[in-house]
């Protein structure tokens, strides 16, 4: 999701394409509460109690009544000096924005946050290694995945050196989780580089929040895991909380079951402080510190009497992160506040024998500025370095051993009001300048219009870039396959190198958006995105050389060796839509029928490939799921999942089927049994032959879990 | 064509149009209107004893919310419609009461809790004085604390969602 953001991207996304101004839900993420608040709203109303007229509510309003037509979640979120501004919802977006709420993550089968993402239209998440997963948005699906920006509580943690996101070493308890928003497409007017494809900003609840002390365990056929924490309010203004979590699974399977040696497990410890000096003040402090060590099959080439082989060898990673960030927010008034934050990440990590060692500094500071009725700037600045210490191997290695970068990014936007709360323009750009693509601009124009309380539509064009990873500009990379070559009457080994060059260009991407979304009637509520992107620039394989493999011992050829150079000679377009039905079958049920389709073609000059294209990405996803609140004390949840094919049909499509029972003894404890891949023994998502690791299959599942608060 | 330095120079500017706006005055304070919202919402994720078709809620009449409360006469809750009696002390709220609302009073005002009836109020430490839920400020944010034996004892049911948004809940 980017690499040079700060704070809050993706709250800027959201106060950009919405109407007036938007207060902190979470203090510490200035604009996006709002909009996600009234998500939230959205998709947690099913508890009992009258349903609420969304399309009144979506129309924005001040004082007690625009109250009223909030949600819980989102009346909490309301800074109490600030109601008088009007409300922003998701309804009020210009762009393909969907909230994961805390009833959502609590009811649902999913064990970690790529499994969260999975209920979102349009994302495209598939398990790779047990220690891998690819997560992407509208095409791009691939182990190194690298579209996405991905934010925890304001912080930027995309890495740029060998994939945009490793999705293991987020460890976040979900039971700490407030809400995750999901932007598809480019973030709009934000900070920086990598949202190209679309934002998760994943935030934590305020430490205020919760308070006492709470255990989540759960054990089952794959996995076990346990999440605690304990908080506390020790004055009016300061609040702590003290938390962790551990996981492991013995891994995911092979084509014919469990095979050994392919484990994961991983914790994290913290603790966050909160504390309110005054009612338009907001400070937060944070320290992480995580560890895990992961094992991965792979497939070394042997060369024998009759012929090249591959020989399993166990990997024994490791990987562990620090993380410590501060955050102060300051309303000076309903028409102006600003934010100041640093933080620092470590990221270290085994991968392929070599070594990863990553130091991250991040200052910045944002602001919002409304200056009159029909203007509202939002504008911000921040400053980032990355230090990449690369321990090489033959596999990966960098030849200078470390690298720095810098970057000097800011946004910049207007939000024209021009019929207010009916037609909204916004108008900004992104700017940065690093030292290894030199300035990139990435301007974007935003427009929503409400032509009724129950309808409203919106269209954007918007310029994104990806820069390039450290991989692609420096790093070198040695993959050898076994594979069929002409000339040889058998597979022989295929030894591919890859050299990253320091003239390696950013991607670029002009996507066309637009949608729709409205009220059927006061309990069912649609919402339509489509999209068209001309992709150019894409990060290629460029093939320089071919020569015979040589090894130690034979005198003879044993196989080919093919040498590329990273180029930017490939270009491609995708159109898709994205689809939500979502409504209440009775006061106790609660329902959502969701539909994707893509057609992504990726385009490179003879001799390249495009490095992300995999092919990976359906071109169909449907997703049906149910919430059913039979009694008090009982509910079930269940979803199923259609993901069509992919690869060539190397990549079946699937169909599964999650399920969650629970039962609530008293208000402190409940427990839950979740079944998850019912239909089949266990589903190929990711078809690997890029890489020479063995196929992994998500196998069914069935774990219990029982959540305790004292 | 844009340059970075003119960049440079904008946000710069804009910087210190910021910092100066910093001068002025404080922000006024809606938290009335806000905990009142709250005690609506709450209602909604009750379930009273009878389910009754009307539910009364009582506040004395200098309480700070009282006025917003009144607002939320004739609403509806599910099937029930909301009904607003102020009075004038504490001692004159009644057992018939479904919802109290006590801005500063302590639980021990109205002589605590009776059956099918919640109490909700502002105070410091509200909910663990005995009260069924206590709403606490925190910075600019109003949170709610959840006794639930206060709830248990009344024969009032939470539903889990609320109890999940809880800031803290006692027993």
């Amino acid at each position: 999701m980017k690499t040079t953001f700060s704070a809050s991207a993706l709250a800027i996304v959201i106060a950009a394409i919405q109407p007036g101004l938007a207060q902190a839900q979470d203090a510490t993420i200035p604009p996006v509460p709002e909009a996600t608040a009234a998500a939230a709203q959205d998709k947690t109303d099913s508890a009992p109690g009258p349903e609420t007229d969304s399309a009144k509510a979506a129309s924005g309003k001040g004082d007690l009544d625009g109250l009223l037509d909030m949600s819980l979640e989102e009346i909490l979120a309301q800074e109490v000096t600030s109601v008088a501004k009007k409300s922003r919802r998701v309804g009020d977006s210009a762009a393909a924005v969907t909230v994961i709420t805390q009833d959502d993550i609590r009811r649902s089968a999913a064990r970690n946050v790529p499994d969260l993402l999975r209920m979102v239209p349009g994302m495209e998440v598939a398990e790779v290694q047990s220690s891998a997963t690819s997560v992407s948005a509208r095409g791009f699906t691939s182990r190194f995945a690298a579209n996405l920006l991905v934010m925890i509580d304001g912080a930027a943690i995309y890495s740029t050196s060998i994939s945009g996101m490793f999705w293991d070493q987020a460890l976040i308890p979900l039971q700490d989780i407030e809400r995750i928003e999901v932007i598809r497409g480019p973030g709009g007017t934000l900070w920086g580089s990598n949202s190209i494809n679309g934002i998760v900003n994943i935030i934590t609840k305020q430490s205020v929040d919760t308070q006492g002390l709470r255990l989540n365990a759960s054990a089952g056929t794959f996995d076990y895991r346990t999440e605690a924490s304990y908080g506390s309010q020790l004055t009016d203004t300061l609040s702590f909380r003290v938390y962790g979590d551990f996981r492991a699974t013995n891994g995911l399977d092979s084509a014919s079951g469990a095979v050994p040696n392919n484990s994961w497990k991983g914790g994290l410890g913290g603790v966050r402080f909160d504390v309110a000096p005054s009612e338009n003040d907001s400070v937060v402090v944070l320290g992480e510190y995580s560890r895990g060590s992961f094992q991965e099959r792979f497939q070394a080439v042997n060369l024998g009497p009759l012929g090249a082989s591959y020989v399993t060898q166990i990997q024994q990673n490791r990987f562990a992160s620090t993380h410590v960030l501060a955050r102060w927010k300051h309303q000076v008034s309903t028409d102006f506040d600003f934010t100041l934050q640093a933080y620092f990440n470590n990221l270290f990590r085994t991968e392929f024998g070599a070594t990863i060692d990553r130091d991250l500094f991040d200052l910045s500071g944002e602001g919002r500025w409304k200056i009159d009725h029909v203007n509202e700037i939002n504008f911000g600045l921040s400053g980032r370095i990355s230090r990449d210490r690369i321990g090489s191997t033959y596999s990966l290695s960098d030849p200078s051993g470390s690298n720095t970068d810098r970057w000097l990014t800011g946004y910049l936007q207007d939000e024209i009001s021009i019929v207010p709360d009916k037609v909204r323009l916004t108008i900004g750009s992104k700017f940065e300048e690093n030292n290894f693509t030199g300035f990139e601009i990435q301007p974007s124009v935003r427009l929503f219009v409400r032509t009724s309380p129950a309808f409203a539509a919106w269209a954007s064009i918007s310029r994104a870039v990806k820069t390039p990873l450290l991989i692609n500009r420096e790093m070198q990379a040695n993959v050898t396959l076994i594979q069929n070559v002409p000339g040889f009457p058998i597979p022989v080994p295929v030894s591919a190198t890859f050299n990253g060059t320091s003239k390696a260009q950013s991607e670029e991407v002009v996507a066309y958006e637009a949608g729709f979304r409205g009220n059927l009637s006061r309990t069912w509520t649609y919402d339509v995105a489509l999209f068209y992107n001309d992709y150019s620039k894409l990060s290629t394989g460029d093939l320089v050389g071919t020569a015979p493999l040589f090894v130690p011992g034979y005198f003879l050829p044993v196989g080919v060796q093919l040498n590329y150079v990273v180029g930017n000679q490939g270009s491609g377009q995708s159109k898709g839509m994205e689809a939500s039905l979502s409504g209440t079958l009775a006061r106790w049920w609660k329902a959502e029928l969701s539909y994707s389709y893509l057609d992504l073609t990726l385009n490179a000059k003879p001799g390249s490939y495009v490095l992300s294209g995999d092919g990976a990405s359906p071109h169909h996803q449907v997703r049906l799921s149910s919430v059913m609140n039979l009694t008090d004390k009982f509910s079930t949840d269940a979803s199923i999942h259609y993901v069509g094919e992919a690869q060539n049909h190397k990549r079946a499509a699937y169909t599964d089927l999650d399920i969650r029972a629970t039962y609530r003894f008293n208000s402190q404890i409940e427990v839950s049994v979740v079944g998850s891949n019912l239909l089949k023994d266990r589903r190929l998502e990711y078809y690997q032959d890029t890489l020479p690791l063995e196929l992994v299959y998500v196998p069914r599942s069935v774990f219990a879990e029982a959540r305790v608060r004292f | 064509m844009f340059r970075p330095q003119s960049f440079r120079h904008l946000t710069l500017a804009l910087v210190c149009s910021a910092a100066a706006l910093t001068a002025q005055p404080a922000l006024a304070d809606d938290k009335s209107a806000v905990k009142a919202a709250l005690v609506y919402n709450i209602m909604r994720f009750v379930k009273f004893p009878g389910d009754p078709g009307q539910l009364k809620v009582c506040a004395t009449a200098a309480d700070p919310v009282a006025g917003d409360l009144r607002r939320l006469d004739g609403r509806n809750v599910g099937r029930a419609r909301i009904s607003v009696v102020t009075v004038n002390s504490p001692a004159a709220i009644g057992s018939s009461c479904d919802v109290v609302y006590l801005d500063s009073d302590s639980p021990r005002s109205i002589g605590g809790v009776s059956h099918g009836q919640i109490l909700i109020g502002g105070g410091r430490n509200f909910a663990e004085a005995g009260g069924t839920v206590g709403l606490i400020n925190f910075g600019g944010q109003v949170r709610f604390v959840i006794n639930s034996s206060a709830a248990r004892r009344a024969d009032i049911t939470f539903s889990a969602q609320l109890m999940q948004l809880a800031a803290k809940v006692i027993s």
